[in-house]
């Protein structure tokens, strides 16, 4: 990009080159224009070499060409000069910038002119590729491509690599805020040969301090560039060194494994999220949501939906972000032994259509790449589960499916089945107990129930709170009952057990009822128990008789 | 006489012994109390309610916590559960390399999955296959199995031990607690991976727990027709949470 004191007319069908100010500049002689060149940067080397083009015979042009990037120099100072000044300038084009280094108001407009056109230009030529260049901005893509014309694909690929991993923040992607020294040093160091023209900076105005910074700014990003070679080269060591490395485990943990929201439109709800890997691989992991139904198990399963359809508004997803820190983010990437706190934040508007949500928020990761071998990859995934309520909410409703116990039992614990249908159109809660009264009418026992969500227009057998527990001990005498029901169940661990028994369920859907009450008997006896007494004592006695026998 | 003593004696300590044993586990009463876990993200939270509430309120970097705000309110976590730990899930061994196969030589792999769920009541774990093992440049595919009867699903297991019957087919063993889904009881019974969207439960408890580990075997068998090449698949593992 080049600014010239000529003022550029906008071309028409018909214009010649030779009625363009370069050429006509040119006419003058080609080695004084070559000087002016080199001077003032007046015009883009590309220009001079198609001026020169038309100018000469086509036998002096080879020669002519020779002399003229003998002139200017290997490095093409003029064209680098043309890219720092498109990169130093921020999308605004901070002119006054411009006018403080004493550039007319003229040379502006040109600049304006050119770099619009080229602009449009390369975005027309390459528009794909400019927005593929690693989620770089419009203006940054043209302005690389423009700087990298001449490069070949591969290079472009690397150095646009280079430069999302070497300091560019997404920030300064995305606005195209290229106007720092230390920007322009990075692009300076990566774009100019090794020797790094300070010179040409210095001609830009830029002060010794600025280039001392730059100097500085070039040294820092050579340091991480050679890190970021010695860890490629390390990686690829190690990956052909030690080919066992692909076989990693992934892990990762996530906290409340439930949230249960109730809200009235609108909202902005805010619910908070743990999660870690407590592994000894970093993982990426991207978020996800389906929505599910409860599963037919009747325990609380879900089952996942392959679109939202089925709730009251199936874009709920859409107002639904997680926020690390200040970000809104749809992937994270966790160190080894990482945690992280996030922001589960949904918004509902004033018009949200009112009803349940039941959706969960999926955290999975990638899988890796294959290698040269027939290979089966792995990606694991953990998710959330929301039940979002969207009010005010109707009366709550149900039914009491089934309350049953078996009739006879040998010994304890007794297992009583509860299951709750909820027929109403918002999760509910149940809250209740089992009292057990033997046949004197004294209550011998109590089995509170779980207090478990059952989803709407759903039924879920209800088990009890002794279930909990991970104490080996604790969960040995219930276990045989608990592994025996292929449904939940609530479970009274009595063991030893004699006569009939009342059992007595109290339920209540919620604070405001309603209430159930129903009871179901069984009668106990120890049949085996007895048994085994039997048998011993019959041994026992005919053990002691055949000894009598003897001794007498 | 002193043998009716003696008799008598045997008796008692023999029924002495078998009531010792069985008042050891006499009427256990259950707690009246509830244990609730209340509280906040920053500070403590919560409100005790009723006088046979126990409530344990908490404060910390995550919890299970009620969060409110204008028109709503959060209940974190499940209300009646205590620890706080988290729900994790674990893949050893995330890359199943099956090496070459040759035709007729069935190669087999195992990894193992591991869920905690001490915060949550009940979890299960599906799988799914995003395709058949296939060599992505010319779409060859190695079919799932259908065992040696012809009549293994995604749902229904069967015995696969002929190796004259080819396909891709998992298996799954208990290795810690009893979590594999039904149909693997005996060791040559094996199903076919479904494919994606659809996923089927190969691990589930209705319970909580803590470390509970599966190992997942991958079995692989060729015919001598089948098209030399790479053949890859993704397996998907979700873990979810019981409600």
């Amino acid at each position: 990009m080049q600014i010239s004191n000529i003022k550029l007319k906008k071309p028409q069908r018909g214009d010649k080159l030779w009625d363009s100010p370069f050429t006509r500049e040119l006419k003058f002689g080609t080695r004084k224009i070559m000087a002016q060149i080199k001077l003032w940067c007046r015009i883009s080397l590309s220009e001079a070499v198609k001026a020169l083009n038309v100018l000469l015979k086509p036998g002096e042009r080879l020669e002519q060409m020779r002399l003229f990037f003998k002139a200017t120099g290997p490095r093409a100072s003029l064209a680098t000069c043309g890219k720092l000044a498109s990169l130093l300038l921020p999308r605004g084009r901070d002119y006054r910038l411009a006018k403080l280094k004493g550039i007319s108001n003229m040379q502006i407009s040109n600049f304006k002119y050119i770099w619009k056109r080229r602009w449009v230009f390369h975005l027309k030529s390459n528009r794909k590729s400019a927005f593929r260049l690693y989620g770089f901005s419009k203006e940054f893509a043209a302005d690389f491509l423009l700087a990298t014309r001449n490069q070949s694909l591969l290079y472009k690929q690397r150095l646009a690599s280079v430069l999302n991993k070497c300091g560019y923040t997404t920030a300064q992607k995305q606005t195209g805020l290229r106007a720092s020294l230390a920007t322009c040093g990075k692009l300076a160091s990566l774009l100019l040969p090794r020797e790094r023209d300070y010179r040409l900076a210095k001609l830009k105005g830029i002060s010794n301090m600025q280039i001392s910074n730059t100097q500085k700014e070039d040294k820092y990003i050579h340091t991480r560039i050679n890190k970021l070679i010695c860890l490629f080269a390390y990686l690829l060591i190690f990956a052909f060194a030690a080919p066992q490395a692909r076989a990693q485990d992934i892990s990762f943990g996530i906290y409340p494994p439930i949230s249960q929201i109730e809200a009235k439109a609108p909202a902005d709800i805010k619910s908070p999220i743990f999660i870690e890997n407590p592994g000894d691989f970093p993982i990426e992991l991207n978020i996800s949501y389906k929505a599910f139904i409860p599963a037919q198990s009747e325990d609380g399963k879900v089952e996942f939906l392959d679109n939202f359809e089925s709730l009251p508004d199936p874009l709920i997803t859409k107002k639904v972000f997680i926020i690390d820190g200040v970000n809104q983010i749809t992937s994270l990437t966790l160190s080894p032994k990482q945690k992280k706190n996030l922001i589960m934040e949904i918004i509902l508007p004033a018009k949200q259509p009112k009803g349940d949500y039941y959706f969960s928020v999926i955290f999975s990761s990638a899988a890796q790449s294959a290698d040269a071998s027939n290979i089966s990859l792995q990606t694991g995934a953990i998710s959330m589960n929301i039940l979002l309520t969207v009010g005010p909410k109707g009366k709550t409703n149900g039914v009491l499916e089934n309350f049953s116990a078996p009739l006879f039992v040998d010994s304890g614990p007794v297992a009583f089945n509860v299951a709750v249908k909820n027929t109403g159109n918002h999760f509910i809660q149940p809250e209740g107990e089992i009292i057990i009264k033997n046949m004197f009418g004294q209550a011998v026992g109590k089995v509170p129930l779980l207090q478990v969500n059952i989803l709407s227009d759903s039924t879920r057998r209800i088990p009890d709170t002794l279930q909990l527990t991970t104490d080996e001990v604790q969960y040995e005498k219930i276990k045989r009952v608990v592994e025996k029901n292929t449904f939940p169940v609530a479970i009274w661990p009595e063991k030893f057990l004699l006569g009939p028994y009342t059992a007595t369920l109290t339920l209540s859907l919620s604070d405001d009822g309603p209430v159930f009450k129903k009871s179901a008997g069984f009668f106990a006896f120890p049949v085996s128990l007895i048994l085994a007494i039997l048998i011993v004592v019959s041994i026992t006695i005919f053990v002691i008789l055949r000894v009598r026998q003897k001794i007498e | 006489m002193r043998n009716k003593i003696f008799l008598g004696l045997i008796i008692f300590y023999i029924l002495n012994f078998i009531f010792y044993i069985s008042e050891a586990n006499a009427q256990t009463m259950t707690n009246d109390n509830y244990i609730l876990q209340m509280g906040n993200l920053n500070s403590i939270a919560g409100k005790p309610t009723g006088g046979n509430y126990q409530l344990s309120f908490t404060s910390g970097e995550s919890g299970q916590n009620l969060f409110s705000g204008p028109n709503y309110k959060v209940k974190a976590g499940f209300q009646y559960i205590h620890p706080l730990n988290t729900f994790s899930f674990t893949i050893s061994n995330t890359s199943i390399d099956f090496g070459l196969i040759s035709p007729t030589t069935p190669v087999t792999r195992t990894n193992n999955l591991t869920v905690t769920n001490e915060s949550a009541y009940g979890y299960a774990v599906t799988v799914s296959q995003n395709h058949n093992l296939r060599v992505n440049s010319s779409g060859q595919e190695i079919p799932a199995t259908t065992c040696d009867s012809g009549t293994c699903t995604t749902t229904t297991s069967d015995a696969w031990t002929s190796s004259l019957v080819y396909g891709f087919g998992y298996r799954c063993d208990n290795v810690s607690g009893t979590d594999c889904a039904g149909g693997f009881s005996d060791s040559t019974f094996y199903k076919q991976f479904a494919a994606s969207p659809s996923a089927v439960t190969v691990m589930s408890s209705p319970n909580v727990g803590k470390n509970r580990q599966t190992q997942i075997t991958y079995k692989v068998n060729v015919a001598v027709t089948q098209a030399a090449g790479l053949y890859t698949n993704i397996i998907n593992y979700i873990a979810t949470p019981s409600f």
